[in-house]
């Protein structure tokens, strides 16, 4: 029994020591951060960030990633007042009515004079630092008539099938839920009933929808406007394209916001400053494959100048949707189910 | 009766085994050796269940040497575990008629009169669980009654008796071979045992059989010095 | 009760605590009471009535494909491949979900290799995957295997004589299955289905994915939506305890029906066993295993052959993640097999076996030891993070939640494989054991520890196949910023990186193929 204690103390011990991040230097000041996990990954805008934002603070950046977008509100959720976070990174205009119903968002005091958003920006707790547009993303191979609008997805040929996310796991699921209801209100119910011919699955996250499409699977997937920068920019890849919808596009705007009595909330702040200055907003567009929210300090990958621009953009304010979710999402199942 | 000509198995780790030998119709032969010397393997051999790397093996006149161990002249009674546990006495020796067979009409007539001969009538419901060892024992041999092979192999067939049950089973072991010309070959770690039960004895040593002979002249006057240290008297 | 049953007790008493605590703090920060009208909506019994529907039909199939499959596996010992193939049967289940999806779809898919091949030859068809087919396919991949596994070491673990005995009896082909192989079995099926039942139940990734839609949702997807975009963590417990009493009365149900399997001790059958011919059918079985179970997997090798080796080594992320994947696997299964011994040494030494409390043990023995797979892992870490926020040393906590979750799943596993070793080796040395005075430490150094080390390296082996390869870690949301091997590859595929992803499912599926082969070599009882 001893033995086998001391051996899971190790072993939780060495756990610990191979996860901690790097310690800082006693006087230097700590800036945690909570954000979703693709953002802090090798590849994605945190690793690069942090060497700028540090260059220039005298403090250090820890990152908390405790899953994605949701797992981050979730997390805040459950610490309340006891939270380690001085600034949350991440979240999306449908779920910053629920975090300020935490009570732990304080007001951004940022200048965001700068921004250039489609939307006018008056929200005073959060600051986009990217947004993107849901769009119906089809594999040129399969498809040469795209679809052109919603309508005519809605009506289009069932043997080319579109794999889409569930609004109750997912939150480009969600987003497009709220992409049909912005178009067609009260309607929405019966054309879900009528698009779920042409439905070919609906899984529980993006990677998984996004892996039957490149996988080959189904021709046409629910992702966003610039997923075919990444293939064009990365990949030097043309194949996947972002079909154009008439009736607009949904828009996700991916914001943060400091937390409430943090003791570095100057820092917190500065760094919501740093995210919509010139330089971070050239390295987001490329690193989380997402637009920017206000000029770069240099021109965006020549790809970019292609991507699907919507005529309309559409955006239900957060708190509607926070109050009509669960009743949206009923009717959702129930045109699904007949 | 039996006939192993050059009869051959390579294992890795035990080693080869070779084996000659000639068994007369109506014999009762005994093996005795030390364990791992290879009696198991050759009643194995016999039996088909090791096959051979080379040499031959016949039976009954014919040649066994690739025959599964179903097709040869052969019923065999084990150490242990000689039942099925999950059927009853019944079917157990039924089983030895036919893979088909049911409890009713000729076949199972046949199966009450075999377990009556060996003294088990009334036993036909029961469970091999609820029997003794003794009693599992004779319904294994009622098996090879009703199979009705020429040749009978017994691997160590007193090893879970008791030493009245042992005297029981060698004298009906003894009457049922003599009653109906059986082939009888015997192993045993036991060679006082099978003084009543063998006409000779095969002492296995070393992978082969190294002396064989009349019962009691062997365990009197041991020909082979292994043997003799073997039976732990002193060679004349 | 005697004193050896204490650890064991202690054992699931921790374990039911540890579940139980989960649950109630979710309750408590859901404070207004549980909201118990939620169960009667028709939401609620629609997905119950899937969750059951999928779960019964997969256990279904699987027995009934892993039936012929076995009983070929065991009447045939020497055929080419047999011994890969007979490994490959414990890599399914080691697989996250969502890195199998992707293998079947390559064979099975809308533009998979069968139905590719169908089109070449001139059929114009295309497979439809998607729907209650595809979620039975998908479990029958997982659990045939399993199933076939647990039945082959079951026919293995008898005597050698009993199956000598029906080669002299000429029992062969239907007779043998008839009065042999099927009266064995049978006795053991209630244990296989109960435990494919579990998994099915829990399932949640496959049946979405493959699902077609949200009415194939199971009782599993109304949690993770109470947990995750309601926040309404008392449903969520609420759910959960509805899950577990669905899963303990299947699981009541299923020991009414066959009684405990009972192991009986025996040699292994000897692999010098007689070969045999194997029958036109006997291959048609074969082949078909081969294309079901071999197929998939053999597409994931091929589709993670076109990652990035370079970027991928030189990613730093990937060690970390390798090496804090081994560190909690590690840990996991040490907990789980240590927990597992405990347990068993109750059960078999700790009571006087007609007592009240042996009957009470043997109820907590049949939870623990099946129906926790019943209980989502998401729930267990909020609950937990939820219990212990404030707590010093957050990521410390994290990483013992997740170890212990990660072996609270492999237990059921861990349990089947030791103790039919544990009890064979009871039967023979408890009397000589108890007469030489051998006890306690004594006992386990001395007897235990030695007759039963290979049982215990296999059952370790196949318990850090089970934790590497859990995604369920990474559903622990909030609760730990660990980076797992099935973790990376989530956040592969979440980055367009779906090449680099395949990659590191081809190093986690060799890794564990390794452990297995490993775990072979030292022991041939698994299961």
């Amino acid at each position: 029994m001893a033995n086998r204690l001391t051996q899971f103390t190790a072993l939780s011990a060495l756990a610990l020591a191979m996860v901690l991040p790097v310690t800082a230097n006693a006087d230097d000041r700590t800036l945690t951060i909570y954000t979703y996990d693709s953002f802090v990954a090798d590849w994605g805008p945190g690793p690069v960030l942090t060497e700028a934002f540090e260059a220039e603070c005298d403090c250090i950046i820890e990152w908390v990633a405790p899953g994605d977008g949701v797992a981050v509100l979730n997390r805040l959720r459950f610490e309340g007042d006891s939270t380690d976070a001085d600034l949350v990174l991440g979240l999306d205009t449908n779920l910053t009515a629920e975090a300020v119903a935490t009570g732990l968002i304080a007001p951004h005091q940022v200048d965001v004079s700068v921004l250039d958003l489609p939307i006018a920006w008056t929200d005073d707790s959060f600051v986009p630092f990217d947004f993107g547009y849901f769009a119906v993303v089809y594999d040129t191979q399969a498809i040469s008539t795209p679809p052109t609008s919603l309508v005519d997805l809605i009506e289009g040929d069932a043997d080319q099938p579109i794999v889409l996310q569930d609004p109750r796991t997912s939150t480009p699921g969600l987003g497009f839920m709220l992409w049909m209801k912005a178009v067609y209100g009260d309607e929405a119910g019966e054309k879900w009933a009528q698009l779920s011919e042409r439905i070919l699955t609906v899984t529980p996250g993006w990677s998984e929808a996004y892996g039957l499409f490149t996988s080959g699977e189904a021709p046409m997937v629910l992702s966003y406007t610039t997923s075919p920068a990444y293939h064009m920019v990365v990949e030097e890849d043309e194949r996947y394209q972002a079909a154009a919808f008439e009736e607009g596009h949904y828009m996700q705007i991916e914001v943060a916001a400091a937390v409430e009595g943090s003791p570095e909330i100057d820092l917190a702040r500065d760094f919501m400053a740093f995210l919509i200055a010139p330089e971070a907003q050239s390295v987001l567009p490329v690193t989380n494959w997402m637009l920017p929210v206000a000029p770069g300090s240099e021109a965006l990958p020549e790809p970019f100048e292609r991507l699907v621009t919507p005529a309309d953009a559409l955006l239900l304010d957060p708190e509607t949707v926070a109050a009509e979710r669960q009743g949206w999402i009923e009717e959702w199942l129930d045109a699904m189910s007949r | 009766m039996i006939k192993l000509s050059g009869a051959t198995k390579c294992f890795s780790r035990e080693g080869t085994f070779r084996f000659d030998l000639e068994v007369g119709e109506g014999q009762s032969l005994g093996v005795i050796g030390a364990s791992g010397a290879g009696k198991s393997t050759l009643l194995q051999m016999i039996a088909g269940f090791v096959e051979l790397d080379s040499g031959t093996i016949g039976l009954a006149g014919q040649d066994h040497s690739a025959s599964t161990p179903a097709e040869r002249p052969i019923s065999m009674v084990f150490q242990s575990n000689n039942l099925f546990e999950h059927l009853d006495v019944a079917t157990n020796v039924g089983l030895g008629i036919s893979p088909r067979f049911r409890k009713a009409g000729a076949p199972m007539k046949k199966v009450c009169d075999a377990l009556a001969q060996v003294g088990l009538a009334g036993f036909e419901d029961r469970r091999p669980t609820s029997l003794s060892g003794g009693e599992a024992q004779r319904v294994a041999l009622a098996r090879a009654l009703v199979r009705d092979k020429p040749i009978l192999l017994l691997d160590e067939p007193f090893a879970a008796l008791g030493p009245s049950m042992r005297a029981d089973f060698t004298a009906l072991l003894s009457a049922m071979q003599k009653d109906r010309g059986l082939t009888m070959l015997t192993v045993s770690h036991a060679p006082t045992e099978l003084r009543g039960l063998c006409d000779q004895l095969a002492f296995v040593f070393d992978g082969q059989i190294a002396v064989i002979g009349d019962t009691d002249a062997m365990l009197a006057n041991p020909p082979h010095p292994a043997l003799a240290d073997y039976l732990g008297v002193s060679t004349a | 009760m005697r004193a050896s049953a204490l650890p064991g007790v202690a054992v699931i008493a921790g374990f039911g605590a540890f579940i139980a605590l989960a649950l109630v703090a979710l309750m408590v920060a859901g404070g207004s009471g549980l909201p118990l009208d939620r169960l009667a909506s028709p939401y609620t019994r629609s997905l119950l009535a899937f969750t059951l529907t999928q779960s019964f039909l997969s256990v279904v199939l699987s027995i009934l494909g892993a039936l012929p499959l076995a009983i070929v596996l065991h009447r045939h010992q020497r055929f080419f491949g047999r011994a890969a193939l007979v490994r490959l049967l414990a890599l399914p289940l080691a697989l996250p979900p969502l890195v199998a999806v992707f293998g079947l779809l390559d064979v099975w898919g809308r533009s998979g290799l069968v139905s590719a091949s169908l089109q070449a030859l001139g059929f114009d068809v295309r497979l439809d995957i998607f729907g209650l087919q595809g979620v039975l396919l998908a479990h029958v991949f997982f659990n045939l295997p399993l199933a076939a596994r647990l039945m082959l070491t079951h026919l293995e673990r008898q005597p050698a004589t009993t199956f000598r005995l029906a080669d002299q009896l000429a029992l062969e082909g239907w007779s043998r299955f008839a009065r042999l192989e099927w009266p064995l079995l049978r006795a053991h099926l209630p244990g296989v289905a109960g435990l494919i039942m579990m998994l099915c139940i829990g399932s949640f990734t496959l049946v979405l994915t493959l699902g077609g839609g949200p009415s194939s949702s199971t009782f599993e997807v109304a949690i993770y939506q109470a947990l995750r975009f309601d926040f309404d963590p008392a449903l969520a417990a609420l759910y959960t305890l509805v899950q577990l009493i669905l899963a303990g009365t299947v699981l009541i149900f299923l020991t009414r029906l066959g009684g405990a399997p009972e192991d009986r001790a025996g040699a292994l059958v000897s692999s010098e066993e007689r070969a045999r011919p194997l029958p036109i059918w006997g291959r048609l079985v074969l082949g078909l295993a081969i294309l079901f179970i071999v197929a998939p997997l053999a597409a994931l090798v091929v589709g993670g052959l076109f990652a990035e080796w370079g970027r991928l080594f030189g990613m730093a992320r990937l060690w970390a993640a390798i090496g804090t994947s081994l560190v909690i696997a590690t840990s996991a299964a040490l907990l789980a097999t240590l927990a597992s011994y405990a347990m068993l040494v109750a059960r078999l030494r700790g009571f006087r076996a007609s007592s009240q409390a042996f009957r009470f043990y043997e109820a907590g023995y049949g939870m623990v030891g099946s129906a926790v797979l019943a209980v989502p892992p998401l729930v267990l870490g909020a609950g937990w993070f939820l219990a212990m926020r404030g707590w010093p040393a957050p990521t410390l906590i994290a990483a013992c939640l997740v170890v212990l979750v990660n072996a609270l799943m492999a237990l059921p596993f861990v349990l089947r494989i030791m103790s039919p070793a544990f009890e064979a080796s009871e039967r023979r040395y408890s009397a000589l054991s108890a007469s030489l005075g051998l006890m306690g430490m004594n006992r386990f150094l001395r007897v235990d520890a030695p007759v039963l080390a290979k049982p215990f390296a296999v059952a370790l082996a196949f318990a850090l196949v089970l934790s590497v390869g859990d995604l369920g870690a990474a559903a622990l949301f909030g609760a730990y910023d660990l980076v797992t091997l099935p973790v990376l590859i989530l956040n592969l595929m979440g980055s367009y990186r779906t090449d680099d992803a395949a990659g590191v499912a081809l190093l986690l599926g060799l890794f564990v193929f390794a452990l297995i082969a490993l775990a072979e070599r030292t022991h041939k009882v698994l299961g």
